[in-house]
């Protein structure tokens, strides 16, 4: 079909001459206007209301598919002036024999209706799932992705598989093609323009989908057919702050937005068999008595501040009202320097750096991935070890060159703070090092899975380097609490 | 633009105020201003780094800090800055690093010797060690060099502050709901147009005693649920309420990390509420009018006759199909009957095609459209029965011919009307 066409459904049977439908729909800014119906017409979907200020009914792009069954079933011919996603005139060029627990998920998710969660580790292959699911509807598709680093790997795998052009929007691109492949970010900027040039969704790392914004993203396209890729389908709204991680109700969104969880696999359920083996090492290295001493004190004023002002940490508005507080006052600016200066010694004390050191050099043949809280803590171990980073502020074409030099054995090891910890497959990899990160469970299985992709004879290894007698012990515990560290 | 983060507001009751300068604290903003307005001006040619690590330098008292940081965002708002670097900084760190790996990988015992790797760069690019250091990453922000400040007065700084605050304050909007009036019907055209641009949705109602108009206006997809997408599309409709001779706005907002529901209102000077609002008189702003139709109201209130023509203040709203702003009126003395006119002059066919659309769709005023002759477009394209017409005219618009349609138009409704 033509990606400008119309379409033209006249449901009723008759031998009249046929007569351009009178009712219409279009696809207007994420929505849909469905013209041609009088205001007090009741048997529409109960997502569609009337709309007095353009004098039609109305209803939420993403009930497209809901609003073209009820106009069938009440045998209302229409004229689709809505839909504007192609089928593919081509399947899969390259087809890759699938593992069963992949085979298993494309069932659960077709037999859904074309509609639904996979939930697999990092590393046990979501993406073939996807491809397979491209190959097996064949409708114009949109892949969402959480970093550029994953549009680009998304885009070399689809034009791998597909051999046909594939578009990005993003990172300065704005390239529309059948098979495109975008960020949440651009996704919630153009999909009030772009909701109608799509039949299938993939929202790759679909936890951050839900959320007052990126959720538009879902609700202004009309694609009937949507998957969602996960290995960690819970948010933990709360990392970083001290708080409990996972918090109920995003699945409930998910499901709102793209379809039930289908189908569900565990890290523990794969490793060995289809992802590689794997060992944490959690170390932790001793403060000077200098760095100690000043960090106890830091530490003192900042816990001093909460306490004069009540403030916890542990309640949902704790980070909030410490802000807020710490910025009306000298002492409370003071306070905030204090919370700073304490991470800083916690996160980057030079002892973990000469650990990091003595890493390096003991897997100076292997393939290592450091990890930090913060950019300044990237460059500064770039600049000292004189190793490529990696940060939100990477081009893209840098970015690429970075991770396929780690693959290819020019560098044996890159920096990154949190753009790398989700999804970016660079299967050499083998050695992580954590120098410091949140409070996330997520973020530490993420992390994890960035070298537990299954190469032969591949034994994985995750440092986790922790500053003794400091808050990154606690930390360090709350992000340990999933079965993959246990 | 500012963040809504640097807007100063407070919370009153259900209400979110913006918090302006007060006249008291006004010479230590115009210092401020000056300060951060005097730096960008000393740092060009310098690294955006420097720049900003002498704004950090001047003296913030803790209850300046949001107003610093909005001046401060601005300031840098009228910055360009470029990356400059004698070295590829990409090129430099593929070279380099891969050799620093290839000298970790090979050294099996020694101790990693960072300064031996660089002068081993240095020396193969004929530099020294510290022109590597410095190019290493020149292409982080921090490192660009500003190029060009279109800088302004601190005065007209700090405006440029107030407004943005307000603008900022839109950005968590829902909805907005505004009056405005306008002595120009241009006034009104060009908001329309700016709101249709801006992909805006409105519902449009007509204040009593001709005293302007209500607007609500938001997104296609408010009517499913109130959210801030249009957040930006609002702030940027505000200097366009503002072009009004005469507005005041409302919004609904989500406010701060909580997203606490909030009213915000804002308004000209006077409120052009029904109550207080003074249309003022209609001669006074013919001045206003483009030349052509200024030219065309004093030669039809030239011609004798029943029609008295003036400057039209309506907006003729046919809902769900579009709005037509007239630019002059023309009344019958005897009858009472009002014929409209609004000139499109050379504006695109398509405009044209959209007018047509209103006649033919219901817009039940009787209207006379002028349209130039360059567009293309015949009289005939508007059926004869309904109360509306064509006037194509082919250099200046002729009083008599105009006068002749709007006769013709009134005959027409006349005809309609029920006996």
């Amino acid at each position: 079909m033509s990606a400008n066409s119309s379409t033209s459904c006249v449901a009723t049977v008759s031998q009249a001459p046929p007569e351009p439908p009178a009712v219409e729909l279009r696809f207007r800014a994420g929505t849909l206007e469905v013209a041609g119906l009088a205001p007090t017409f009741a048997d529409l979907p109960p997502s569609c209301a009337w709309d007095e200020r353009t004098a039609c009914h109305r209803a939420p792009a993403s009930a497209y598919a809901a609003l073209v069954q009820g106009l069938r079933r009440l045998k209302i011919a229409y004229l689709d002036q809505a839909r504007r996603y192609e089928t593919l005139a081509s399947g899969a060029v390259v087809r890759r024999e699938p593992r069963p627990y992949q085979s298993e998920a494309l069932a659960a998710w077709n037999a859904a209706g074309g509609r639904g969660v996979v939930v697999l580790p990092t590393g046990a292959g979501k993406t073939l799932v996807a491809h397979m699911a491209i190959d097996l509807r064949r409708r114009s598709t949109l892949v969402v992705t959480p970093t550029l680093d994953l549009v680009r790997q998304w885009y070399d795998g689809l034009l791998a598989t597909f051999g046909i052009p594939v578009g990005i929007i993003g990172g300065g691109e704005y390239d529309v093609q059948p098979l495109t492949v975008t960020t949440y970010d651009s996704a919630y900027l153009h999909m009030e323009h772009l909701g109608n040039r799509f039949g299938l969704l993939v929202f790759d790392e679909c936890h951050h989908l839900p959320g007052a914004s990126y959720s538009l993203s879902a609700r202004f396209a009309l694609a009937p057919f949507r998957m969602g890729l996960t290995a960690t389908p819970e948010r933990d709204a709360w990392a970083g702050h001290g708080l409990p991680s996972e918090t109920a109700g995003d699945s409930d969104t998910l499901a709102a937005l793209i379809g039930p969880i289908v189908y569900r696999k565990e890290i523990v359920a794969l490793s060995g068999d289809y992802l590689s083996s794997y060992e944490t090492v959690r170390v932790t290295v001793e403060l000077s008595p200098a760095e100690r001493a000043e960090y106890a004190a830091e530490r003192a004023r900042y816990r001093q501040f909460l306490e004069a002002n009540g403030i916890s940490m542990a309640s949902p508005h704790g980070w909030t009202e410490f802000i807020i507080r710490s910025s009306r006052n000298a002492e409370g600016r003071r306070a905030f320097e204090a919370y700073r200066r304490q991470r800083a010694i916690a996160f980057c004390a030079p002892a973990k750096l000469d650990y990091v050191e003595r890493l390096l050099h003991q897997h100076r043949q292997d393939r290592a991935i450091i990890f930090t809280q913060d950019n300044a803590t990237v460059h500064l171990v770039a600049r000292r070890f004189l190793l490529p980073a990696i940060t939100h502020q990477t081009r893209v074409s840098e970015r690429s060159e970075i991770l396929d030099g780690l693959a290819q054995g020019r560098y044996t090891a890159i920096a990154t703070s949190k753009v790398l910890n989700e999804g970016v497959d660079v299967p050499e990899a083998n050695v992580a090092i954590v120098m410091s990160g949140s409070g996330s469970v997520r973020e530490h299985v993420q992390r994890l899975g960035r070298i537990l992709r299954k190469r032969e004879g591949k034994q994985a290894i995750l440092y986790e380097l922790v500053a003794g007698g400091t808050s990154e012990t606690f930390t360090s515990q709350r992000r340990r609490e999933h079965s993959a560290y246990r | 633009m500012l963040t809504a983060d640097m807007v100063h507001a407070r919370r009153r009751g259900d209400r979110l105020v913006v918090v302006p300068v007060s006249p008291a604290d006004r010479p230590r903003a115009l210092e401020l201003a000056t300060a951060y307005l005097d730096l960008a001006a000393a740092h060009i040619g310098q690294p955006r780094g420097s720049l900003l690590e002498a704004c950090r330098g001047i003296d913030v008292q803790p209850a300046e800090q949001r107003l610093a940081r909005g001046l401060q965002k601005l300031v840098l708002d009228r910055c360009q800055f470029e990356e400059k670097a004698a070295l590829d900084p990409v090129e430099l760190r593929r070279t380099l690093f891969a050799r620093a790996a290839s000298a970790r990988r090979e050294n099996e015992r020694a101790a990693f010797v960072r300064a031996a790797i660089v002068a081993a760069e240095a020396g193969e690019r004929h530099i020294s060690g510290d022109e590597i250091e410095v190019a290493l990453f020149a292409d982080l922000p921090d490192a660009h060099v500003l190029r060009e400040a279109r800088l302004l007065s601190p005065e007209a700084l700090l405006a440029e502050h107030h407004l943005a605050q307000h603008q900022a304050v839109l950005l968590r909007a829902q909805r907005v709901r505004a009056r405005v009036w306008s002595a120009a019907p241009a006034g009104y055209r060009h908001l329309f147009r700016r709101l249709k641009f801006l992909r805006l949705l409105y519902r449009i109602e007509e204040l009593p005693k001709r005293a302007g108009y209500r607007l609500e206006i938001d997104g296609p997809y408010s009517l499913f649920e109130s959210v801030t997408k249009y957040g930006l599309q609002l702030a940027l409709a505000l200097p366009d309420l503002m072009a009004c001779d005469r507005w005041a706005i409302e919004a609904d907002l989500r406010w701060g990390q909580d997203r606490r529901p909030l009213r915000y209102a804002w308004h000209g000077s006077p409120d052009p509420s029904p109550q207080t609002s003074e249309v003022p008189a209609r001669r006074a702003v013919a001045d206003e009018l483009p030349d052509e139709v200024a030219a065309l109201l004093r030669d039809l209130s030239a011609l004798p006759g029943p029609w008295r023509p003036a400057v039209s203040q309506a907006v003729l709203d046919l809902r769900g199909v579009g709005q037509c702003v007239p630019d002059l009126e023309l009344v019958h003395q005897e009858t009472g009957q009002t014929v409209y006119l609004e000139v499109l002059g050379f504006w695109s066919r398509d405009a044209v095609w959209k007018r047509i659309e209103l006649a033919r769709k219901g817009l039940p005023e009787a209207v006379v459209f002028a349209v130039s002759k360059h567009l293309r477009v015949s009289e005939a394209a508007l059926d004869f029965e309904l109360p509306a017409a064509l006037y194509v005219y082919a250099r200046v618009m002729n009083a008599q011919a105009v006068l002749a349609r709007i006769e013709d138009v009134a005959a027409r409704v006349a005809a309609r009307a029920p006996t």
